[in-house]
């Protein structure tokens, strides 16, 4: 993967959740860059340490901004996630995706496997399920949660 | 995706697939949620893991011996133990990092803090400004990009502020000093450099700021007097030298800089040299300059009638007032 590749792929991201903000989200990535230059030991994959530096550091920005804006006091007393020292780094493998996706409701596998995997449209799929795209996109999204608790070792 | 709690909006959110006012909801949501603060940068790990996934063929059924290499990190937190049905998350849990070595641990991960916050916060490849500073993070030679120098203006970007004030919260204020001379905040600059206590490299940089200033005068007293006590301090010989310049005086300012250049340090000893090699032409033209006016002073006082060859546009000036001064010498009309 190019230097290049991995800036794209974070601005892509960044773009996600800046929704479509250039600025900030530029100013995102640089940050995340920054933080890749040096990475701490133990790291494994540099996109993926990447993906989190700028997902937390999306984070920190979102609570930054909550406290300038807001005056609800029980909003400013919300503790911050546990600081990671270090980063505990794994891995999983496209082998340990689909192994995920065997562990998970199969009616939200079937769609994230046939929208990220196939490349298939919510459309596409809505129709092949026979159901609406916005049920498709929401078994996406709730399969995706629970693949993120079963890659935790999370009970459903 | 109304019908969606709002944690569950999580994953839509990373993806982008929410309309503008559900991002905004979710993004009140996301600030005062801590489960989904912690769950969000996963969530951009896995969803970028699909998305790479998307480009691969499925992974074989054959021994887990030939899975393909491509992994990507996701971080597992050790405290629940691995699922059963998961026998391979329980590698992956196993694997992540225990901290050992208490204290040890503790000031690598200062140093490396620190470390890190300097090379976020200064500029790898060039500096904004012309003098020598003596911190560890300004010793290595960088470009001078006269571009950036000067007085601050917006387009130049002001140093985080949080990591700044981590930096002195790591006692660094020599450091923090630095961000801010590079930065082009002077007055900042100075009251760091005030907490950083009295010593020759802080006095150093404080020439080095007077130069900045237009204080030459006073900065090269300064960098003479660093001399004195300690005649090899770098910054102060690099200071002095420019001081010199700035001066006018530059015979001596292309002497000091011809040492620095024989000195040999990387970069630095490139970057004098072609201040002495730009010197050494600016004492030839004036000498030149010297030349025409003693050759028009003559014409004046023969003919009576001022002829200059209009050389360099810059010394007209220049050339004006000493015409002044040899009229006046000569006591010839205007």
């Amino acid at each position: 993967m190019t230097d290049a590749e991995l800036r794209n792929a974070l601005m892509a991201a960044a773009m996600r959740l800046c929704r479509r903000n250039q600025a900030e989200a530029e100013d995102l990535v640089q940050e995340t860059l920054v933080r890749v230059l040096h990475p701490p030991e133990g790291v494994e994959n540099v996109r993926a340490y990447a993906m989190r530096c700028l997902g937390n550091l999306f984070i920190d920005k979102t609570r930054r901004d909550a406290r300038r804006t807001t005056v609800d006091v029980d909003a400013l007393n919300v503790p911050a996630p546990a600081p990671e020292v270090l980063p505990a780094s794994a891995a999983i493998s496209r082998e340990q995706l689909d192994a995920a996706l065997d562990a998970i409701d199969q009616r939200n596998a079937i769609a994230i496997r046939r929208s990220y995997f196939d490349g298939k449209k919510y459309e596409e799929i809505a129709q092949e399920q026979n159901t609406t795209a916005g049920n498709i996109a929401k078994r996406v999204h709730r399969g995706k949660k629970q693949i993120l608790d079963v890659l935790r070792g999370e009970a459903r | 995706m109304s019908d969606l709690s709002p944690c569950e909006m999580l994953a839509a959110f990373v993806a982008g697939d929410l309309n503008d006012a559900e991002h905004e909801a979710f993004t009140q949501h996301l600030a005062t949620c801590p489960k989904c603060q912690q769950d969000l940068p996963e969530m951009v790990v896995l969803h970028d893991a699909l998305l790479m996934s998307s480009a691969q063929p499925a992974a074989p059924a054959a021994p887990a011996a030939a899975a393909p290499a491509k992994v990507i990190a996701l971080p597992m937190p050790v405290s629940r133990p691995p699922s059963r049905r998961m026998p391979a998350m329980a590698v992956a849990a196993s694997v992540a990092l225990v901290g050992v070595g208490g204290s040890i641990a503790y000031l690598q991960l200062r140093n490396r803090e620190h470390d890190r916050l300097l090379a976020e916060l200064i500029d790898p490849a060039e500096r904004s400004f012309e003098p020598r500073l003596t911190h560890d993070s300004a010793r290595a030679h960088r470009r001078y990009n006269t571009m950036l120098s000067g007085a601050p203006s917006p387009s130049r970007e002001m140093p985080s502020i949080e990591k700044l004030s981590r930096l002195q919260e790591l006692g660094d204020d020599h450091g923090v000093a630095t961000v801010w001379i590079s930065s082009g905040d002077l007055p900042r600059a100075l009251q760091s450099l005030e907490r950083a206590g009295l010593s020759l490299d802080t006095e150093a940089d404080r020439a080095a700021i007077l130069l900045a200033q237009r204080e030459t005068a006073r900065s090269f007293e300064m960098s003479s007097a660093i001399l004195d006590k300690a005649p090899a301090h770098a910054a102060a010989r690099w200071n002095a030298a420019l001081a010199l310049r700035d001066l006018g005086l530059l015979s001596i300012a292309e002497v000091e800089l011809g040492k620095i250049a024989a000195g040999g340090e990387p970069g630095w000893s490139e970057e004098a040299a072609a201040l002495a090699a730009a010197l050494k032409l600016r004492i030839e033209e004036r000498a030149r300059d010297r030349e025409a006016l003693r050759a028009a002073a003559d014409a004046l006082q023969k003919t009576g009638e001022l002829e200059l060859e209009h050389g360099h546009p810059h010394t007209a000036a220049a050339y004006a007032r000493e015409v002044e001064v040899l009229r006046a010498a000569i006591g010839a009309a205007p």
